[in-house]
């Protein structure tokens, strides 16, 4: 009985020192959610068609490839470690400024660190308005 | 003098400090690279502020290197064990600074260096976690920017108190002319406009060993590891006095392994 | 605590480092900024491209590149660019706003010289004789390619001609500088596009450039000598004698810019096989014109507005092909009116009359250069010859590199012009496009090739029309060659002049000869469509003569209704029936 009362005395003693950093403690979950909260960018980027002057742009983070019959859109993201790619029209290709990976306009790897092809993302026209993702 | 080059690596950070307060001025996250550009050219002396910025904080974290090599050729360690832990908690925290800071000049090379990290943290299991910590999703620089100029800093500020105790140094003057001197003998590297074609860009000088084993196919945790690998060595330095001789050597190597690598 | 030494040592190495630091730099003017980009706090003198890209809104480096903010050179030029409208360069500096065009550009024949390059390699590996080994001959032809033709397209490099005068190519530039000067001031460009800058790269192949002024390429002494000096030159080694040159060109000095269209000039953005599908204008699109109102904010409009020379009319009249705004050519009430872009200077326009030449169903298939073409450039039997071992300068690669060509002629022909059916199905001036004999030094063999071809283009000689015998009793314009025709009751037969093998020609039919009397053609043409007369043709020209030898005259009243005329005459009806 002797060391259950020295154990409760303990607990009661001590709960001062640590209930404070109990309380804290429900903070924990609170915070972290906060702080992983990112605005879910699906809202998708809406272009009128005839505002594309180009056959290849490159608008905010993705590579817009208006072939004749269709409009492809790529991440411009390099497969490699993510750099943003340049357009280079003299090679009709896409060149990243890291390590120098290239893709096609297909999106293509053609050469370079990078392994896997562009990611393509979801596109459609309606009403000639491009809706990117 | 006892521990001068420590107390001017101290007047260093309060130049870099003090030179980062009037940077911050001008920067706007919202429009990086243009108020990068703003600062150095149109801003009147923008570019001395700019410059003594830069300076000061590379020659803080060259001179802080130089300290911890000083310090670990000594025979005894004579600090406390919180003192040192928190020594190496600034260390990380210096180097993410610094490298936070190259990101948010949002130029070519910048930007490039932060989607490298960002991409590092995606490929690094566990670490996805933490990804919306520095990711922003309609303003690139805008996390970067938060953790460059109060998460860490405030992180740095409070381990290197718990470390050196006071920031005052009678040194502060020396702090200033060196980094008014590296101005004056060396060139900070020129921006890259973020649309420029034809370009190669590398990330800060001391990450290019760990940029050099990513451009090899190495796995990114691989990396991970290898660049954690000197702070727990550090950590274990203090606790195992035994082992002393061995973590020397085995620093001495790694550094060496790691310059290899960022030259090749 | 007793400062050490050293400390103060440092201390005052800083103080002197931070204070010469500081005086020297606050000795420095303070930058002037200035708008819309830094270029011009240095660069005050350059104004900008033309009056609609001025630089004191567009700034310079919005189309130079470069760092706009920078405030001193090294900095500031950074990634410029001196020529931005060079195409690799041009989507970037140009595309905000014109990127469209640059990419019609991209794609027309003026860039790629997809004709050339396929009519050339068709010719050499399909169509000639000869070769034994038809990879040698691709090789041979890309070769020729490079070294003979490459020089001419509108991306070359500048740089890389010898006498900057000839220089060609540099993008948008190529047609749009006017001239170069020796000043250093900024690059003007200009919609009014000289015919001389036309004739940069317009002066070779079939000539048409150069027969429209007038200037007939001849045989290379550059006679008449003047002055001791040489006369009528074209370049250091082409000289020209003076022929009648085009209507338009005489009449009104209309320069090149007057019919061709922008669409027809920079590309209607699809990939051609060739140039005369690339081309929009057409003879009827002026005289026959068809008026249409145009949009008050469209292509149209804006030309107009550009040009600055010519009126805002009611109507203009639009290409039949492509339906491009030809804003020089206007209707204002019931009134025509054509205007030279060049100047704004009105002009009579004629339309095509409806008189019986015209008219005649007979004539349905003759191109209005058939007949009104005055000459044509006939340049008979190209001796190409290729050294392996010797070096030559490659346009493509832009080096020297091995394989050398030479290049000489037979002779030159501009009077009576062949006839055969052309592209477009009708009947056009026809001449050599290309007759080549090839010699090829290689290793240590020389082998022997030939591909002789006619080609039918207008020759932009226009004038008055040629005369009923011309073209229906000379062998020439049959395509026979240049000879005798003899015209029996029972059909023709034709004495040529050369002698090809006498010549030392590898054929065995006359070097003019299109087609025998037999309709067996003789040459290859390069297009699908295009060939010379057939027997019945020939045989159905020829007897024209019957009816000419005495109606001589359009005003003759048997053309009036001349199948009327023709039914009487089969009917046993006329004089000459009987």
């Amino acid at each position: 009985m002797r060391d259950v009362d020295t154990n409760r005395r303990f607990f009661v003693k001590n709960s001062i020192k640590f209930l404070p950093y109990l309380a804290v403690g429900t903070f924990i979950y609170p915070l972290v959610s906060y702080v992983r909260y990112e605005e879910i960018q699906k809202v998708s980027i809406a272009i009128p068609l005839l505002e594309i002057k180009s056959n290849i742009t490159k608008i905010g983070k993705v590579l817009v490839y208006k072939k004749e019959k269709e409009v492809v859109v790529y991440s411009a993201h390099c497969t490699h470690m993510g750099c943003i790619l340049n357009i280079d029209a003299s090679k009709e290709r896409f060149v990243c400024p890291c390590h120098s990976s290239e893709f096609s306009y297909d999106g293509v790897r053609l050469k370079g660190p990078a392994k896997r092809n562009l990611d393509i993302i979801s596109s459609h026209i309606k009403d000639k308005i491009l809706y990117i993702g | 003098m006892p521990y001068m080059i420590s107390w001017i690596t101290v007047a260093l950070f309060n130049v870099s400090i003090f030179s980062g307060l009037v940077v911050a001025f001008v920067y706007k996250p919202s429009l990086a690279y243009e108020s990068v550009q703003k600062l150095t050219f149109l801003v009147p002396y923008g570019d001395i502020f700019r410059e003594l910025h830069y300076f000061s904080s590379e020659a803080f974290l060259v001179m802080t290197l130089v300290h911890v090599v000083l310090e670990l050729r000594k025979k005894e360690i004579v600090i406390s064990a919180t003192s040192w832990n928190y020594s190496l908690l600034a260390l990380g925290a210096l180097f993410f600074v610094m490298f936070t800071g190259y990101v948010l000049k949002a130029d070519l090379s910048g930007l490039s260096a932060g989607e490298v990290a960002l991409s590092l943290l995606k490929q690094t299991p566990g670490m996805n976690f933490f990804l919306p910590l520095f990711e922003d999703t309609s303003l690139f620089v805008w996390k970067f920017y938060l953790w460059h100029i109060l998460f860490l800093p405030i992180i740095l500020v409070y381990a290197l108190l718990l470390h050196v105790k006071t920031f005052r140094t009678k040194m502060w003057s020396i702090g200033l002319g060196v980094s008014v001197l590296c101005m004056v003998f060396f060139t900070m590297p020129r921006d890259i406009a973020p649309d420029m074609m034809g370009v190669h860009v590398t990330g800060p000088w001391f990450f290019k060993g760990a940029e050099n084993l990513l451009m090899f196919g190495i796995h990114p945790v691989v990396v991970d590891v290898v660049m954690f690998f000197p702070f727990a060595l550090l950590v274990c330095y203090f606790y195992k006095p035994f082992w002393r001789t061995g973590i020397r050597i085995v620093l001495i190597l790694w550094s060496v392994a790691y310059a290899i690598f960022s030259f090749i | 605590m007793r400062s050490s030494l050293l400390f103060k040592i440092l201390v005052t190495i800083s103080i002197i480092a931070v204070l010469s630091f500081m005086i020297q730099r606050l000795q420095q003017p303070v930058v002037k900024t200035s708008t819309p980009d830094q270029c011009m706090s240095c660069h005050q003198e350059y104004s900008g491209l033309s009056k609609s890209h001025p630089s004191e809104v567009m700034g310079c480096a919005s189309c130079h590149g470069g760092n706009k903010f920078a405030t001193n050179a090294s900095d500031a030029h950074r990634g410029i660019v001196l020529n931005p409208s060079r195409l690799e360069y041009a989507k970037k500096a140009c595309g905000n706003c014109h990127s469209e065009i640059i990419d019609r550009v991209l794609l027309s024949p003026m860039e790629t010289q997809k004709g050339i390059k396929d009519v050339l390699m068709e010719q050499w590996i399909e169509k000639s004789e000869g070769f034994k080994d038809k990879h040698f001959a691709e090789e041979l032809a890309q070769s020729h390619f490079n070294k003979a033709c490459a020089s001419c397209h509108v991306n070359q490099k500048e740089e890389v001609f010898h006498d900057q005068s000839l220089a060609k190519g540099g993008g948008c530039a190529d047609c749009h500088r006017m001239n170069k000067t020796d000043e250093r001031v900024h690059t003007k460009f200009t919609t009014k596009i000289e015919s001389n800058t036309c004739l940069k790269c317009h002066n070779r192949s079939n000539r048409i450039g150069i027969s429209y002024l007038g200037q007939f390429e001849s045989e290379g002494y550059g006679t008449p000598y003047k002055h001791g000096e040489f006369s009528n030159a074209l370049d250091s080694h082409r000289f020209y004698y003076e022929l009648p040159s085009d209507v338009h060109h005489q009449k009104a000095g209309m320069d090149c810019i007057d019919c061709h269209s922008e669409k027809g000039v920079m590309g209607d953005g699809k990939v051609h096989d060739h140039m005369e599908e690339a081309v929009d204008i057409q003879c009827k699109d002026c005289h026959s014109p068809k008026f249409k109102e145009y949009a008050p904010y469209g292509m149209a409009q804006k030309l107009i507005d550009l040009n600055e020379n010519v009126p805002n009319p009611e109507s203009i009249a639009y290409t039949s092909k492509k339906n491009s705004p030809i804003y020089n050519l206007q209707k204002e009430d019931d009134n025509i009116s054509f205007y030279r872009k060049r100047d704004g200077k009105a002009f009579e326009l004629s339309a095509m009359s409806d008189a019986p030449y015209h008219n005649l169903d007979i004539h349905e298939r003759l191109d209005c250069s058939a007949c009104h073409a005055q000459w044509i450039a006939s340049c008979y039997g190209c001796h190409e010859v290729y050294f392996d071992k010797g070096e030559q300068y490659d346009w493509v690669e832009h080096k020297v590199t091995k394989g050398q060509w030479q290049e000489l002629r037979s002779f030159l022909r501009f009077e009576s012009p062949s006839l055969g059916i052309g592209y477009n199905e009708k009947i056009m001036p026809y001449a050599p496009g290309c007759q080549v004999i090839g010699t090829v030094f290689k290793d240590e063999t020389i082998e022997e090739f030939h591909a002789f071809a006619m080609a039918g283009w207008d020759p932009h000689t226009t004038g008055k029309s040629r005369t009923c015998v011309d073209c229906h009793t000379d062998p020439a314009s049959l395509g026979l060659g240049r000879g005798t025709l003899n015209i029996q009751k029972d059909g023709i037969s034709f004495t040529p002049i050369y002698q090809s093998k006498k010549s030392g020609l590898p054929i065995d039919y006359p070097i003019d000869a299109f087609v025998s009397t037999e309709g067996k053609q003789f040459q290859t043409t390069s297009r699908d469509n295009a060939r010379g007369f057939n027997k019945q043709e020939i045989k159905d020209i020829v007897n024209a003569y019957k009816c000419i030898l005495c109606h001589r005259s359009y005003e003759d009243p048997i053309y009036k209704d001349f199948q009327a005329s023709k039914a009487n005459f089969y009917a046993g009806k006329t004089p000459c029936a009987k």
